[in-house]
């Protein structure tokens, strides 16, 4: 590198200094700054966004926890080639209505309601999971009757329940 | 990322850890929608208590979903859900921890029947295999038609050391109906069933299922 003309240095050496301002236009330019760097947080984390960010995560990791809680109740979730046909079948000769209630579908006594297929012989075909079943029958809408075909446990709620175990469909 | 931000995400984070699991079983509204609220309360915190045990929550639901359906009290219901608590435990305690639900159910239902902890314990080496629900189901079907608990326990435990299906363990309950019909003791039925599965497997016709 070559060196330069001694006459040029002042010159050079004003240049590398700092400039000199106003104390005002320093202070106006640091809270123009400081505006700006706001604007921005704003527009990264507005108020929206932050709602529909929280709302989303809170959605998310319910979700995560929820996919746990069925997966570790495996009652749920069942695949339907899983499912395997179940038949009900209650002698009730002079019944109006029948309908068969039980833990797969939540003790709801609308839920399945049997059709009289003979001389007072009603049945439904229910798909159900293979395991264990606790269900009765309920005539008439008012009288709870336990499945003579099937093992009856004691009486929980006073009234009779019976379970059964459905045996997975065995591969052909 | 700014403070703020960074504290929002911390905050929704937390939010939704903390009461995710209760969210989740929020979302199965059945309790609120068929009981009054303070069962419905009590029964959730249970069901909570259990969750915490490691037991399955279902079949509680289930019970309480019984309860309400067969017009039981408040108490009533929390009362049986408490107690099936109780049996998911001790059977759990006595089968141990690898048993699917249903072995648990059901082993539940055997000490409703009238069997005893040591009784469970008796076929706690046989929780791995395949049929081990149906086998429980076995002892179940058995006491509830009067077979004596130690004989039903023998029983079970025969068929399964030969290794049956749970299609076999069905067959024997569907054997010993027919022989109970036909007018012999249910204790006698289930023994002469039993032997006869162990040694020649359930009965058959040309296209494998069983004879009606």
């Amino acid at each position: 590198m070559s060196e330069l003309d001694p006459r040029l240095e002042p010159w050079l050496a004003a240049l590398r200094k700092e400039p000199l301002a106003r104390p005002e236009a320093r202070a106006r330019l640091a809270a123009a700054l400081r505006a700006e760097d706001a604007r921005a947080a704003r527009r990264i984390l507005s108020p929206p966004a932050a709602l529909a960010a929280g709302i989303a995560l809170v959605a998310l990791t319910s979700a995560f926890w929820l996919a746990l809680w069925r997966l570790d109740t495996p009652e749920r979730g069942v695949a339907a080639e899983e499912l395997t046909s179940a038949q009900f079948v209650l002698h009730a000769r002079d019944a109006r209505s029948v309908s068969v209630v039980g833990d797969f579908n939540d003790w709801d006594p609308r839920a399945t309601p049997l059709t009289r297929t003979g001389d007072g012989v009603w049945s439904a075909v229910v798909q159900l999971r293979p395991g264990t079943v606790r269900y009765a029958y309920l005539v008439d809408g008012t009288e709870w009757r336990a499945d003579p075909h099937a093992v009856t446990l004691h009486e929980d709620f006073g009234r009779p329940t019976s379970v059964a175990y459905i045996v997975p469909q065995e591969a052909p | 990322m700014s403070v703020r931000l960074i504290a929002g995400v911390a905050l929704a984070c937390a939010f939704g850890l903390a009461l995710g699991p209760r969210l989740a079983l929020a979302q199965d509204a059945r309790l609120n929608k068929r009981l009054d609220p303070q069962t419905a309360a009590a029964v959730a915190a249970l069901v909570d208590s259990a969750s915490t045990l490691g037991l399955p929550t279902e079949p509680l639901v289930q019970k309480a979903l019984e309860g309400q359906s067969k017009g039981a009290s408040g108490e009533a219901i929390v009362h049986a859900v408490r107690a099936l608590i109780r049996d998911l435990a001790t059977a759990r305690e006595a089968l141990g921890d690898d048993v699917s639900v249903d072995a648990l159910r059901l082993a539940a239902a055997a000490l409703d029947a009238g069997a005893t902890p040591a009784q469970l314990e008796r076929l706690r080496p046989h929780r791995t295999r395949e049929s081990f629900a149906g086998g429980l189901a076995g002892l179940v079907y058995l006491m509830s038609r009067g077979v004596p608990a130690e004989q039903s326990l023998d029983l079970i435990t025969a068929m399964l050391n030969a290794r049956l299906s749970a299609a076999e363990f069905a067959s024997l309950q569907r054997l010993v109906e027919r022989d109970m019909m036909a007018g012999a003791p249910p204790a006698e039925a289930a023994a002469v069933r039993a032997r006869a599965l162990i040694q020649h497997g359930r009965p058959t016709g040309l296209d494998g299922r069983v004879r009606p």
